[in-house]
């Protein structure tokens, strides 16, 4: 589950950065783009109606000078209806250069608002200057034409309106000049502009793809691991499927079985109170028999329950504190007193250390052991030994017979359920489930049981549990599918 | 009458014993399918060879659940041997399924289902 997470967190992670890199470079270039050449663009626009006017001003100016030459000349002739005529379209066309200059001048003041780079900005003041100038030389002409108005043949004042006119003439020959080169330069430079953004442009979508290129490897990468991923993930799933339906399987025929186990003493009692009941046998006899399957049957349910438990991990565990040959003693110390057969039980204890265990569960199993070591063993001996590692905090306890062995065909599924029904000598006292539920027992104390067949003759049995109970809750049994 | 008894539960098959016995049967017992199909082929052996195909009983009464050899094994090679040999099926499983099974049983054999009562079982092997 964590190489999973991993994984959609290097796509998230690399997705994520590939459009934010994408995002930035995008807005930069953009941006970058908008603001050089809108400030040259509206610039550039200022120079076309200023280079307008000017020639406008120029235009009006020359009229002015024919209207000057004209009006001289009706002084000469006399004729004062087409001089007064004359005289108000030379002030209409001087209205019309004020206004020029003016409209000149804002517009200036405009460019010099929008000029970021200081480059601009001079040519502004360049320009700011040589409006004021014509400005100045007009209102200085002006005012000679004005003088003049009163004494025409003054021939001082005609040669100083001469000067000023020259002036005038060069300073707008000028001034057209520089706008008509400034036009062309900012023409050139909002070309240059656009191959430098083009350029940009191009280099941009050239790292961009290069950086998305590079990320879009790597994710083909993690995607192909995410399939390896996916396809082990499935082997996985299918693999535990498998043992799913294995354990299901394994299951129901528990279920058939134990069933039918349970079954099975039903046909014995019926038969024990039909015999009791027609007098064919003596009713002690019936009596035991049907105490003796009851007994059976209640071991059997016992049995079916706890291996339900253990099966789903419900074994509960009573812990406690108690000396481990106090329950070893305790139930051998019965069964010497119940032994019908030619046996020897004999305890070869090491110390009587005090272990946590459930004592009911431990006991259940330890019993169970010398109960099969006496079922099996039709003379001989039987011997119980113990041996503690304190360093390793475990104690093992063995059960050794003289008795028939086990078949090697059962030993490797000894534990087991039902594997050793049937066994001969196992007769109809087994349920077929204790060693499974001894193994549960012990394997939910933390501990390991085993099974061997000895060289001589005879089998053991042992189990190693800890001393002290570490865990205190029972860790769960493997299930086991083999 | 001559009967040979497969049963693996200790209880019952004394009860077969007695009760048959107490109905003048001869009674051979055998305590799993292996048993069941040497104690038959060691009467089969002492057969007058006319009776061949009847079989050496009168009955055989297997019950299906047994150790080593299952009871339908068993019937199925004491009816290979001696195809007429009358034989009574007894178990508490479905029997249908096992008669079902492969092989030639379904015909040749009859039924007692568990759990039955005793004068049952003696009303059936004396009815013929």
């Amino acid at each position: 589950m964590f190489r999973n997470t991993k994984t959609s967190f290097k796509i998230g992670g690399l997705v994520g950065i590939i459009i934010l890199f994408l995002g930035i470079t995008v807005m930069f270039g953009v941006f970058q783009m908008s603001k050089v050449s809108n400030e040259i663009i509206e610039i550039s626009e200022q120079y076309t109606p200023l280079y307008e006017i000017v020639s406008d001003i120029r235009f009006q100016k020359s009229n002015q000078e024919v209207s000057l030459e004209k009006i001289i000349r009706f002084a000469e002739t006399g004729n004062m209806r087409e001089l007064e005529k004359t005289k108000e379209s030379f002030w209409l066309s001087g209205r019309t250069i004020d206004s020029n200059i003016e409209r000149g001048k804002n517009i200036v003041n405009v460019g010099m608002d929008i000029a970021i780079s200081g480059k601009s900005g001079e040519e502004f003041d360049m320009l700011y200057q040589k409006l004021s100038n014509i400005d100045r030389i007009y209102n200085q002409y002006e005012n000679l034409v004005g003088e003049l108005f009163f004494e025409l043949d003054n021939d001082l004042l005609l040669d100083q309106i001469q000067i000023t006119e020259n002036q005038l003439e060069i300073e707008l020959d000028s001034t057209l000049a520089s706008l008509s080169i400034l036009a062309d330069e900012s023409t050139s430079q909002i070309e240059d502009n656009e191959r430098d953004s083009l350029t940009g442009q191009i280099v941009i979508i050239t790292i961009v793809g290069a950086i998305a290129a590079t990320l879009g490897f790597f994710i083909s990468q993690i995607n192909s691991d995410l399939k390896k991923e996916v396809d082990l993930k499935t082997i996985e799933l299918k693999t535990a499927n498998e043992k799913l339906k294995e354990l299901d399987k394994m299951k129901d025929e528990f279920i058939g079985i134990a069933s039918h186990e349970l079954k099975s003493p039903i046909q014995p009692i019926l038969g024990f109170a039909e015999l009791a009941k027609s007098g064919d046998i003596d009713q002690k006899e019936a009596w035991d028999g049907v105490l003796e399957l009851a007994n059976k049957l209640q071991d059997l349910a016992n049995a079916v329950l706890d291996v339900t438990r253990i099966e789903n991990n419900r074994l509960e565990l009573q812990i406690e504190k108690i000396p481990i040959n106090d329950i070893i003693l305790e139930i051998t110390k019965s069964q010497k007193i119940s032994l019908k057969k030619p046996i020897i039980i004999r305890e070869n204890l090491d110390e009587n250390i005090v272990v946590e265990v459930d004592r009911v569960r431990i006991g259940q199993v330890f019993r169970n052991l010398l109960n099969n070591a006496i079922k099996f063993t039709p003379k001989g001996t039987i011997t119980i030994d113990t041996h503690v590692y304190p360093d390793e905090n475990k104690i093992q306890v063995r059960v050794l017979d003289t008795g028939l062995g086990i078949p090697k065909e059962v030993l490797p599924r000894i534990f087991e359920k039902f594997v050793t029904k049937g066994l001969k000598h196992e007769e109809q006292s087994g349920t077929g489930l204790g060693l499974f539920l001894c193994k549960g027992i012990i394997e939910a104390h933390g501990g390991k049981i085993s099974a061997q067949n000895n060289f001589d003759g005879g089998a053991t049995f042992e189990f190693t549990i800890p001393v002290v109970n570490k865990e205190q809750i029972q860790s769960p049994p493997e299930l086991s599918t083999n | 009458m001559n009967v040979l008894v497969a049963e693996d539960n200790l209880f019952t098959i004394q009860q077969y014993k007695r009760i048959l016995e107490k109905n003048g049967c001869k009674v051979t017992v055998a305590y799993d399918g292996e048993e069941c199909i040497q104690k038959f082929n060691e009467a089969f052996l002492t057969l007058n060879p006319d009776s061949l195909e009847l079989g050496p009983f009168d009955v055989v009464l297997i019950d299906n659940n047994m150790p080593k050899k299952s009871g339908a094994e068993a019937a199925k090679e004491i009816l290979e041997r001696c195809p007429k040999q009358r034989i009574i099926f007894a178990s508490a499983y479905n029997i249908s399924s096992i008669l079902n099974a492969p092989g030639v049983l379904k015909e040749s054999v009859e039924i007692l289902q568990k759990p039955f009562s005793l004068n049952t079982m003696i009303a059936k092997i004396q009815t013929r």
